[in-house]
């Protein structure tokens, strides 16, 4: 597995240096200025979200499945790989925000009357969560369909869940008494919890997916 | 095992196109030639014998480790040799850095350059660096020669040679330049829309079939059951036969020469024609 990770990894240095000149420059804004460090994590979550994707796209490009799976537990191994590559992202994700809503906050003297680590936390957390329930359903999709066709797929998928949360926004004013914020304060622990369940079943649907590809 | 491969009735049934019960044996220490035209079904009966599709009936046996050269090369444009060569040995837990990079020396492939800016010779040379690496015993082939130059082609040839000196190996090559196949293999199978249509030992298949120039009525004379092929001109008639000693008794005086793999090919596609 450790050689289709390290592949997955120069691949993603290849652009790394793109999202990461946006990324920085968010960031010093965030930590220099007023401007929000959730916006420069927002924009990690979304490169990291493109840069999975991407990867497909690499494979279909170099017929690489067929390669892999004639390698030894190649079938296997490019699904585990590609899984954990997603997972040590999240980690980054739920870091870079951590870190960075840190220097945002304690430098900032507006708010510092309100400082909070745990909200600092809270967004991390939501941040990451969010990230691992997009890869829970973008790394399937792209397994089933290639790089290409999911992209296709993603756009009816992200129509579907804007739908869903139009429809969980109303159930959740019906339902919470109108105070909504009350049940949306769990969601920080929830979301990682759910991101990692979510991609720990993904990862299942994914092997069987590649196990019976014809590639 | 005696075998490198050996399969029992493969098949594989798409509905448009079959791969119909293939039954092909490949010993250790030789070089099988796979000829056909294009749409035979040769790249599928090699993704068969590797796993890469599943066939729909039948048998493969193959030995414990295989080197893969797909016809085009697989690792990213993007990336540098070096970073290939600094995956690879994760891919297989054989894998022999020394030899790698010796390949590499003896190909002159720089690691410096990415996969882009290598020439179509170049990334091929570098797949097969990549299958020889994790010391195969089986070496497959799919279409691996096709586009290169003459030059590059022998070198690669000359490689391929010095791997199956060792008797463990073998090599299984699918190649539409007949001559190249012709130069390196100890065996040829001929694969046409999907049937195993020839298959032997290369030089009793050259020995046995023959070429021969003729007039209408010598071609008539030539009994059906030997008669792979036919071309009619307006000044004679040429015909690929499957017995020349048996040709040499139905048509003394008639001039017969040697056939070669592509006259094979040819002449039982158009047979059919």
């Amino acid at each position: 597995m450790s050689g289709f990770l390290k592949r997955d990894l120069s691949l993603q240095a290849v652009n790394a240096k793109f999202y990461l000149c946006f990324v920085l420059a968010f960031a010093g804004l965030a930590v220099f200025t007023d401007f929000a460090a959730s916006f420069a994590s927002l924009y990690l979550v979304i490169f990291a979200g493109t840069s999975i994707m991407s990867l497909f796209s690499y494979d279909e490009a170099n017929h690489w499945e067929a390669y892999a799976a004639s390698a030894p537990n190649g079938r296997r191994a490019t699904v585990d790989a590609r899984y954990l590559l997603a997972a040590l992202i999240g980690g980054v994700v739920f870091l870079f925000q951590l870190v960075l809503g840190l220097f945002e906050r304690s430098n900032d003297p507006v708010y510092a009357p309100a400082y909070d680590p745990l909200t600092f936390l809270h967004t991390a957390l939501l941040y990451a969560g969010a990230f691992l329930l997009y890869a829970a359903v973008i790394l399937p999709i792209s397994y089933r369909f290639g790089g290409t066709k999911s992209r296709i797929v993603m756009i009816v998928v992200v129509a579907a869940f804007s739908a869903l949360i139009a429809v969980g926004a109303t159930s959740l004013q019906v339902f919470s008494d109108g105070d909504p914020l009350a049940v949306l304060g769990r969601l920080p622990a929830l979301l990682p919890l759910l991101g990692a369940a979510a991609l720990f079943i993904s990862h299942r649907i994914s092997r069987h997916i590649m196990a019976k590809k014809e590639l | 095992m005696e075998y490198a491969i050996q399969t029992r009735g493969l098949t594989k049934d798409y509905g448009s196109f079959v791969l119909d019960s293939i039954d092909l044996t490949l010993p250790k220490g030789t070089i099988l030639g796979l000829i056909g035209e294009n749409g035979a079904g040769k790249s599928t009966l090699i993704k068969c014998l590797l796993g890469i599709i599943r066939p729909t009936a039948g048998t493969v046996e193959l030995a414990d480790t295989v080197g893969y050269v797909p016809d085009e090369c697989p690792f990213s444009d993007v990336l540098k040799v070096k970073q290939v060569a600094a995956f690879l040995p994760g891919l297989y837990p054989n894998w022999d850095s020394s030899l790698f990079d010796g390949c590499l020396q003896r190909f002159n492939l720089p690691t410096d350059k990415k996969v882009k800016e290598l020439s179509r010779g170049m990334k091929m040379k570098l797949t097969i660096a990549a299958a020889l690496a994790h010391r195969p015993q089986l070496l497959v082939l799919d279409e691996a020669t096709s586009g290169l130059d003459p030059v590059v082609r022998d070198e690669i040839l000359d490689v391929f040679l010095d791997f199956v000196s060792d008797d463990d190996h073998a090599i299984l090559i699918s190649s539409h330049i007949t001559s190249d196949l012709e130069k390196l293999c100890d065996y040829v199978a001929y694969l046409h829309k999907g049937t195993l249509t020839v298959q032997g030992p290369k030089d009793e298949l050259l020995a046995q079939y023959g070429k021969v120039s003729c007039t209408r009525e010598q071609l008539s004379a030539i009994p059906r059951d030997i008669l792979v092929g036919k071309r009619e001109g307006s000044f004679g008639c040429q015909a690929l036969v499957s017995d020349r000693a048996a040709l040499k008794r139905a048509l003394p005086n008639a001039a017969v020469e040697a056939a070669t793999l592509e006259d094979i090919m040819i002449y039982t596609t158009k047979g059919e024609q």
